[in-house]
């Protein structure tokens, strides 16, 4: 209870934090087929600010869509067209799983010094961040949380409000429970729209190759899917202490003594390739995958992920 | 044996401990860490335990070294002969058996003798170390040192120790010897030599060490069996020869004892002793005592398989002589214990018992049937005595018993006249009793002691002097109170034949009441001479009476330094006992002669006893000046001790005993070192390999 009241106290995001995310764009390297009206370029022409052609007028056209400037130029009726805009769908999958409790050695060593948040809390930030974005430009935003091996959705919406009441409500769940990507992406994907993009928020410490089968179906269905692999700096880089730890693992409860000084440099390099493994799995598949430590801040993280995204395209 | 409150042990105990502590320190966890996943920490500590491998021939070098100093740990007795010497640079105490089997003679070498060679060889092996201490274990236990001496200055203290006609307790001895090693938290490395011939009961109990301090043991005869019965206390008193038998065996048995006056049988005794069984057993010596006079009586068990020892096969050797008695014939009145004659009784014989140089019986004059046998009467108030008395006085006198009068009767101005002419005999004059010093002055003394006894007796028996010319009259002091009724029977005494007879008169000792005696040492010593001359003329030999003088010098930094003077003087410390001839007394008022003792007990004011004069001492300087004297007088005498040890070597081959259990507790740090070097290198790969 006196977590849930302060999570539900702190915001996932600050007005700051807001006002910086007004300046980002969200959304897939896809065009949307979608009629609804919105702020991606669409496969269709139709209205919309930016103009795509002219074709001759044919009866039963809108005259308001009549060139008037061409036909006084050519005395023929044509009508203009714009490249129409419409909404995308975007769904969010958070994974709520044990592994994304870690906030850390400092956290599990010395609970009363622990001040960064969880993984989970950063995930649900960042989601957070991508439902602001995706409500400013009007596109509706969908919910899916893996908790303790189930999947928990909600349907798509456009409002500000609903989003925050939802992620308020993931942010709050324990994580727990093993994840089981593989089976909720199954189950996701056949609830979602053919175009949708779905951002899959997860550090991933699944197994790959039924992951990526789950993936390589759901891609082939036409829907979008991007992965947002969330991890403490600690996953990527074993923390610095003397002396050995027992390390237990969050989700099988195995343990095992190491001693992190010894085998940090190890532990680095085989992190660094799983990661570059993922990347490179994921992009054969058509998924962007980005990395993202919680050791920095979420607008700055997604604003990097959408500076990149653009250069690229 | 394991003794874990040695230091040494402490510190192997320590040392063992380090590797155990370094090996939790590596195993232990700085904390539990609720990790996201653990399959990349396999995957690197799979990689990691690989370089465990490397280190395996090494580690088991390194055991296998441990468990080899392990195993020498407890072959220490074999190594330890090899070390002996080095051992000899350790404090050692050394305990020396006196007990009554090492008075006993074997191949004609004395066993304390041979024991003594022992030590001595042995000390003078250790050459110029200082840790030495010493445990006589006589009668009572006795430590000889004050603190850790040198060799030398041991072979010194203990050389005047003698065996003791008795038992000892030798596990006793042992506790002491351990308690002087000090207390183990001082870490002293010592040891213990006992040196004894293994006579003695209780022998199994110190086989062991207590609190793990070396013991070894020198001088045992391994011929010799266990006893179960010894002789011990013979005592020569009221005409009987008296032993005390104990036997510690668990079977009943039958001894027989045999009493022999000078190497002559006087009887045998059979008796039947139970297991455990202690009793008296006496033989009738009679008037064997007298003509013995410091002849040797022994008792001894006769066809005894026990042992060679004097404890089984006991041969006591007392010199005895019956003591004079002395009866003290006074009027009814006198006849408590708070008169002059009974302070006279108390202070003739002091101690009521065998110690009292006399026997004194005192006996009513009004009685004279129950009067006891006695060598010398003491007759005071003799104006009472009635004539039935003096029939039996005289009918004593007949048997050749000494009279001393003693009287204050003032009434004869003639007699007074005539006993005052003695005052112009040479040294008569000083013939007095000193009202002012309270004391007799030096020529009475000297008159007693035969300087001018020559002299007196001329002039008491010239004609017309005295009323007792031409009688046996020894001396007569300062008489001036006496009247002629006494001198009448004072000579009919002396015409009974009486052995000798002295008067003294003495006004003070009547008028001062019973404490004059106690206050008057000389007095009592006056009484003991005269008591010594007349019993020697009545057995007939030389019979000298009378108490060593005993001065009791206490205080360790008096100004004063006490000497004493004359042939014979020993030295008695409650640190032990060593002969202090040559010595002077500075503040003698009297010659010395005879055995002087010099006792220093305690560490309080200094009080004369016997000589109030002598006053305080330093008693280090005593101590020292009485070891040079010993040293220089050649007392210690070496090569007695080492024709015994020669002696030894040929009987028991100097069998030195070692304690098979003993630990040697630093090979446990060894261990622990070892240990720690294990650990240390196998601790990478354990805290590399985790669980």
């Amino acid at each position: 209870m006196a977590r849930e009241s302060f999570i539900q106290t702190v915001p996932l995001l600050t007005a700051g934090d807001l006002n910086r995310l007004d300046r980002l764009a969200f959304g897939g390297a896809q065009r949307v087929p979608n009629l609804m009206p919105g702020e991606h370029p669409s496969r269709r022409v139709g209205r919309g600010q930016v103009f795509a052609d002219h074709r001759p007028y044919v009866p039963g056209d809108d005259l308001r869509t009549i060139d008037w400037k061409a036909l006084g130029r050519t005395d023929r009726l044509f009508v203009k067209r714009q490249e129409q805009t419409s909404q995308q769908r975007v769904h969010l999958l958070l994974d709520a799983s044990a592994s994304m409790a870690y906030r850390g050695q400092d956290a599990a060593l010395n609970p009363r010094w622990a001040t960064g948040p969880s993984k989970h809390r950063y995930a649900c930030s960042l989601a957070a961040a991508v439902a602001h974005v995706c409500a400013r430009q009007r596109d509706p935003v969908g919910f899916s949380v893996l908790h303790n091996a189930r999947v928990e959705s909600w349907p798509t919406a456009n409002e500000p409000g609903v989003h925050h009441a939802r992620l308020q409500h993931a942010a709050a769940l324990e994580p727990s429970g093993r994840a089981g990507l593989a089976k909720a992406l199954h189950t996701i994907g056949l609830g979602t729209a053919r175009h949708a993009v779905t951002l899959v928020i997860s550090d991933l410490h699944e197994q790959m190759p039924d992951v990526l089968d789950a993936l390589s179906a759901l891609v082939g269905r036409g829907a979008q899917w991007m992965v947002a692999q969330v991890l403490h700096p600690d996953e990527v880089a074993l923390p610095v202490v003397k002396g050995a730890l027992r390390f237990v693992d969050s989700e099988s409860g195995e343990a095992v003594v190491a001693s992190p000084a010894r085998i940090a440099d190890d532990y680095r390099q085989r992190m660094a390739q799983r990661i570059e493994r993922w990347r490179a799995a994921l992009a054969s598949l058509g998924i962007e995958h980005r990395l993202i430590t919680t050791d920095r801040p979420v607008v700055d993280a997604l604003g990097d992920w959408v500076f990149n995204r653009s250069l690229r395209t | 044996m394991w003794i874990l409150t040695t230091p040494a042990m402490l510190f192997g105990l320590a040392m063992l401990a380090l590797p155990i502590a370094l090996h939790l320190r590596g195993r232990s966890v700085r904390g539990v860490l609720v990790f996201p996943t653990i399959e990349l920490l396999h995957l690197c500590m799979d990689r990691h335990t690989t370089g465990r491998r490397v280190r395996k021939w090494l580690l088991l070098v390194v055991r296998c070294l441990a468990l080899g100093l392990w195993v020498l740990t407890f072959a220490r007795p074999v190594l330890r002969e090899a070390a002996s010497q080095s051992d000899l640079n350790n404090h050692t105490v050394w305990v020396l058996d006196l007990s009554g089997s090492t008075r006993a003679v074997v191949d004609g070498v004395v066993v304390h003798d041979r024991l003594s060679a022992l030590l001595d060889r042995e000390l003078a092996q250790s050459g110029e170390t200082t840790g030495h201490r010493a445990v006589l274990a006589g009668v009572a236990l006795r430590e000889v040192t004050d603190g850790w001496v040198d060799a030398r200055t041991l072979r010194v203290l203990v050389g005047d120790a003698q065996p003791v006609d008795a038992p000892v307790d030798l596990d006793a001895a042992m506790v002491m010897a351990e308690r002087l090693l000090g207390p183990q938290s001082t870490g002293a490395a010592g040891r213990i030599v006992l040196v004894t011939d293994g006579q003695a009961h209780d022998f199994p109990k110190f086989f062991g060490p207590k609190t793990g301090v070396s013991v070894r043991v020198i001088g045992l005869n391994d011929d010799a069996l266990i006893p179960d019965t010894a002789l011990h206390n013979l005592q020569i008193w009221a005409g009987q020869a008296t032993v005390e038998l104990t036997h510690t065996g668990d079977q009943s048995r039958v001894v027989e004892l045999a009493c022999e006056l000078e190497g002559k049988t006087l009887g045998t005794q059979k008796v039947t002793l139970a297991p455990g069984q202690s009793r008296g057993v006496s033989f009738a010596l009679g008037s064997l005592i007298d003509a013995a006079n410091e002849a040797v009586v022994s008792v001894r068990l006769v066809n005894n398989t026990d042992a060679l020892a004097t404890d089984d096969v006991c041969s006591a050797v007392i010199e005895s002589a019956e003591r004079p008695r002395v009866m003290i014939v006074t009027a009814g009145d006198a006849m408590m214990s708070d008169t002059p004659a009974g302070a006279l009784g108390r202070a003739l014989a002091p101690f009521g018992d065998a110690r009292d140089p006399v026997e004194v019986r005192v006996a009513r004059a009004d009685a004279p049937e129950s009067w006891p046998t006695c060598d010398v009467a003491i007759v005071t108030k003799t104006g009472g005595l009635s004539s039935s008395a003096l029939s039996v006085m005289r009918e004593r006198m007949a048997g050749g018993v000494g009279l001393i009068f003693i009287e204050d009767d003032k009434a004869a101005a003639d007699d007074l006249q005539a006993i005052t002419g003695l005052q112009s005999a040479p040294g008569g004059e000083a013939a007095r009793w000193d009202e002012s010093n309270a004391s007799w002055s030096d020529a009475v003394l000297e008159a007693f002691t035969g300087l001018s006894r020559r002299t007196l007796l001329d002039a008491v028996t010239q004609p017309g002097w005295s009323p007792m010319r031409g009688q046996s009259v020894e001396a007569i002091l300062a008489w001036p109170d006496g009247t002629p009724a006494v001198w009448r029977k004072i000579g009919r005494a002396g015409n009974a034949g009486a052995s000798g007879v002295m008067g003294i008169s003495f006004d003070p000792l009547f008028d001062a009441g019973a404490g004059a005696f106690a206050d008057s040492p000389s007095f009592v010593g006056l009484m003991h001479a005269m008591v010594g001359s007349l019993v020697t003329r009545h057995r007939g030999r030389n019979v000298t009476v009378g108490q060593p003088m005993v001065f009791r010098i206490e205080g360790r930094s008096a100004s004063g330094v006490a000497t004493l003077h004359g042939p014979g003087v020993r030295l008695i410390t409650t640190r032990g006992v060593t002969d202090a001839s040559g010595l002077t007394v500075q503040s003698d008022a009297t010659p010395i002669s005879g055995v002087y003792t010099l006792r220093l007990e305690g560490r309080t004011s200094a009080v004369g006893c016997a000589q109030p004069d002598v006053g305080e001492c330093d008693l280090t300087r005593v101590r020292d000046e009485a070891i040079r004297a010993v040293e220089g007088s050649g007392h210690h005498d070496a090569g007695t001790r080492d024709t015994g040890g020669a002696s030894a070597d040929t009987h028991t081959g100097d069998g030195a005993y070692h304690n098979v259990l003993e630990v040697w507790p630093w090979s446990a740090g060894l261990v622990g070192v070892i240990l720690t070097a294990e650990v240390l290198l196998a601790g990478g790969g354990r805290r590399g390999g985790g669980a």
